[in-house]
């Protein structure tokens, strides 16, 4: 009993630090831009097929590969921002939302033309495979890794955000934009710098996660993107402290709910997204406006 | 005398540690036009906005015509008859004039849950658009879409759809703001007319004081949320209260 | 003249519809029974996304609960088709007014994260009730039974037959969507668009015309999801997807989001276009995501506004037809 309840609790956790890892960028381009990025989805999914590419081309090196795969990713991120998203800011909700909607779209099919409408299997990372016993069970080395990954990203970001002259910039010009560009921050610039990060940390997810989820197929994005909007939601739009938390929150969730009442899973997931809107929308950690 | 139209009895309101309500007693009697002044910051909005329904008091009653509003939300007490105007031009832009009158007429004459009919069947709404659009002066551009106009006009319009909600009581929250002298002189006419009418009972927040002081009955002062004056032009021209508030601005009273 | 011309368009149209019934292939049958049912969908959807500017990622469920409920009742209850369409609209109705009841108190994004929250609920239900919905199968077997109609029974089952039937709810849909879009009440709701609060300031309760408008579309969405159930004779859990609920969003911005006509001609294009595009290779979202870009970077009036643009041009006319059309 104890065995179980507390693989189902790591289990839980690794899957929380994996959605995190995705929702940390879209939750960062959010805050500032005010943009929900359907493509972030994509993004992810660009980072996992880039990885794996690179890595096939560089003699299996994964690090090499998660170190080039997402920079690629970036110039994607850059030429939406820079072409398509920067002509948006000022149109009505829809139009945001459809335009990233269409990159999906595209990016799906691409990946399908480039490496083909199958799945493909990842190559398990030397010396992180296999697993260990925690309690008598086995446990796979690589999930351990991304819990370890998932909190030093939030770290990052933490430390980012609030210790550096950037992170100031970057939180001035959320907060208010007409501000930070009078004090002479060049704010269109400034948003193309967060969408290339945000863009950035989603393809470090892919690339981290195509060993964890051990296939990659060319829909894989828009699964991850809804898990991803619910912890952003739960976290409160635009909050990575409580997107972190959210994420934690929706991998115990699954998981325990997986293991204990699997027909109503995912709908427990979506009724606590519901209800966090309709009790607490500004989310766990947010100020009310 | 006859019963208030609307009573306000001790009224409170503050945002974290700024008072913008204290303890506000008044009375609002029908047909008596009162202007609200004072200076930024002295809760003339937060006032307006407690009366219309946007703002809760913290504590406090307000009564309209023997009711008990203070709890109502903001289209009931709009239905019971008390309304307002916006400082900011507040239109449905890509409407047309006549457009932005009919909704609150399609509501006063209890049309706008309609759903099977045509809008251009409704004769007696018609009517009643045209009749509030040409005393507003704005009966040439009823076909025009209320971003198309300038900026005075929309002054006007924004007055327009305050009066087609037939209130007995209206707040207009500086009504003349980025008007020219002839728009101005027009709103201002039709300010005095209609409260001849006894229809409408005006209430104004204003900035301009030739304003206040030329079309008011009644003038109430407000400062840090206080009513630190009340009564006619004279009484507070004359008022030392005021004078030391107002003192250091460039108002000449 | 204006008039006329619209009438004699109408009266082609129908004339076109029918014709088309009596003596079109069963391919061209087929992809004209879809192009109404999705134009059902979606000029339905619009009442509350063009109109009233509220943007949903949940009225796939109600597309979904529509076929469901009507294919429930067909094959458990009674399979008279009106009556199993009745059912269908009467759970789209209860499930988007309890639905709608909660969505409405918020707007824009939170708006659309809410009807993303709970059509994806009403999705896993139906995923994962396999008792109940077949999960991942669908319900199949749904039949075409004869219309009795008291003294004289009319036959579906034949596809040309069938597509009369659609044909009647079709033109029903429209001429109901259109007179609600002119209604007094379609005023308020494009008044409710423009500016929200000045709407509580006409002395009008916001959120039930909100709600009233949420559940309008949801009724339409379940009539088109009743509907396809019966072409298809089965249901598919993903109509119940958010992904689903993006197709009227798309199909309305095709033809024009402001426009009365804009959804019914971007369904045309949409179904079309699809075959056409995927005639020649199989990279249809490829494609359609280019259009879809397209549109919202240059042509964000959609077909209609094009159409219009040009036929002002044309005429040198300044009235605002976009507006009428």
């Amino acid at each position: 009993m104890l065995t179980s309840v507390v693989h189902v609790c790591l289990a839980g956790l690794s899957t929380g630090m994996f959605i995190w890892l995705v929702a940390s960028g879209l939750t960062l381009i959010f805050g500032v831009l005010g943009v929900l990025n359907f493509a972030h989805g994509s993004f992810y999914m660009l980072g996992a097929y880039f990885c794996y590419t690179l890595l096939r081309v560089m003699g299996n090196n994964f690090w090499l590969g998660l170190l080039l795969g997402p920079l690629c990713v970036c110039v994607v991120g850059y030429l939406i921002e820079r072409y398509f998203l920067r002509y948006v800011y000022h149109l009505a909700l829809p139009y945001q939302l459809l335009l990233t909607f269409a990159f999906v779209l595209i990016f799906d099919d691409l990946v399908k033309i480039v490496w083909g409408p199958g799945s493909i299997g990842s190559p398990s990372v030397a010396g992180l495979a296999g697993s260990v016993p925690i309690l008598g069970r086995n446990f796979p080395v690589y999930n351990i890794f991304i819990m370890v990954v998932g909190p030093l990203v939030a770290l990052g970001m933490w430390a980012m955000l609030e210790r550096t002259w950037w992170g100031r910039i970057i939180r001035a010009s959320s907060s208010d934009r007409e501000m930070a560009s009078a004090i002479g921050v060049k704010v269109p610039a400034l948003f193309t710098a967060v969408f290339v990060f945000g863009t950035w940390l989603g393809a470090v997810g892919g690339g981290l996660a195509a060993p964890y989820v051990g296939l990659l197929t060319p829909g894989m994005g828009e699964s991850i993107i809804i898990d991803a909007f619910v912890v952003v939601v739960i976290g409160g739009l635009g909050s990575l402290k409580g997107a972190f938390l959210g994420a934690l929150i929706i991998g115990l969730l699954s998981s325990f709910g997986t293991r204990y009442i699997p027909t109503f899973d995912m709908f427990l997931t979506f009724i606590l997204m519901a209800a966090v809107l309709l009790w607490k929308p500004e989310g766990f950690f947010g100020e009310a406006k | 005398m006859t019963e208030p139209l609307m009573e306000v009895q001790h009224l409170y309101k503050a945002f974290g540690r700024v008072i913008t309500a204290e303890d506000i007693n008044l009375r609002f009697h029908r047909g008596v036009i009162t202007s609200i002044i004072g200076p930024n910051g002295a809760g003339k909005s937060t006032f307006i906005n407690m009366m219309t329904g946007s703002i809760p008091p913290d504590s406090g009653r307000i009564m309209f015509e023997g009711k008990d509003i203070t709890s109502l939300p903001i289209h009931k007490r709009v239905r019971l008859g008390v309304c307002r105007s916006f400082q900011v031009v507040d239109v449905f832009p890509e409407l047309t004039v006549f457009e932005n009158v009919e909704i609150p007429i399609l509501a006063a004459q209890r049309r706008a849950w309609k759903m099977f009919g045509l809008v251009t069947n409704e004769r007696s709404v018609h009517e009643e658009v045209m009749e509030i659009l040409t005393k507003v002066g704005l009966d040439a551009n009823a076909d025009l879409l209320a971003n198309a106009l300038s900026h005075g006009d929309q002054r006007l319009l924004e007055v327009a759809i305050a009066l087609a909600a037939r209130p007995k009581l209206l707040f207009l929250d500086e009504p003349t703001a980025g008007m020219n002298p002839i728009e101005r002189k027009r709103i201002l006419q039709g300010i005095r007319e209609l409260s001849q009418e006894k229809k409408t009972t005006f209430v104004i927040v204003e900035h301009d004081m030739d304003i206040v002081f030329a079309l008011s009955e009644r003038i109430i002062v407000l400062h840090h949320g206080e009513v630190i004056s009340d009564g006619t032009s004279e009484q507070t021209r004359t008022n030392d209260r005021v004078r030391e508030v107002y003192l250091g601005e460039e108002v000449d009273l | 003249m204006r008039k006329a011309f619209v009438i004699t368009l109408c009266i082609l149209s129908l004339a076109g519809l029918i014709l088309l019934g009596l003596y079109g292939t069963r391919f061209a049958l087929y992809l004209a029974t879809r192009i109404m049912i999705l134009s059902i969908f979606a000029m339905g959807y619009n009442i509350l996304f063009g109109k009233t500017g509220l943007l949903s990622f949940g009225h796939g469920a109600f597309y979904a609960v529509g076929a469901y409920g009507m294919a429930l009742f067909s094959l458990h209850i009674n399979p008279h088709p009106l009556a199993c369409i009745v059912a269908g609209l009467c759970l789209a109705f209860i499930f988007s007014l309890i639905i709608g009841f909660f969505c409405v108190r918020h707007t824009e994004i939170y708006f659309a994260m809410l009807t993303l929250a709970f059509g994806m609920m009403v999705f896993s239900l139906i995923w994962n009730l396999r008792d109940i919905t077949g999960g991942d199968d669908g319900l199949v077997g749904i039949s075409r039974a004869p219309i009795e109609l008291g003294l004289f029974s009319i036959p579906i089952a034949k596809a040309n037959q069938f597509y009369f039937l659609v044909v009647f709810f079709f033109v029903l849909s429209i001429a109901v969507i259109y007179v609600i879009n002119n209604s007094p009440f379609g005023l308020v709701l494009s008044g409710i668009r423009e500016n929200d609060r000045r709407i509580e300031f006409a002395g009008l309760p916001l959120r039930k015309f909100r709600l009233a408008a949420f559940v309008i579309s949801g009724v339409f969405a379940g009539l088109a999801g009743s509907l396809s159930a019966l072409l298809e004779s089965n249901t598919d859990p993903f109509s119940a997807h958010w992904s689903h609920s993006a197709e009227p969003i798309l199909v309305s911005l095709i033809g024009g989001i402001q426009t009365f006509t804009g959804p019914l001609i971007g369904s045309v294009i949409f179904v079309w276009l699809r075959e056409i595009i995927e005639r020649f290779t199989q990279n249809w979202m490829l494609w359609f995501g280019l259009i879809l870009l397209l549109i919202i970077m240059g042509f964000r009036g959609g077909v209609v506004g094009v159409l219009s643009r040009i036929h002002r041009i044309i005429l040198g006319s300044d009235t605002q037809s976009q507006r009428i059309a």
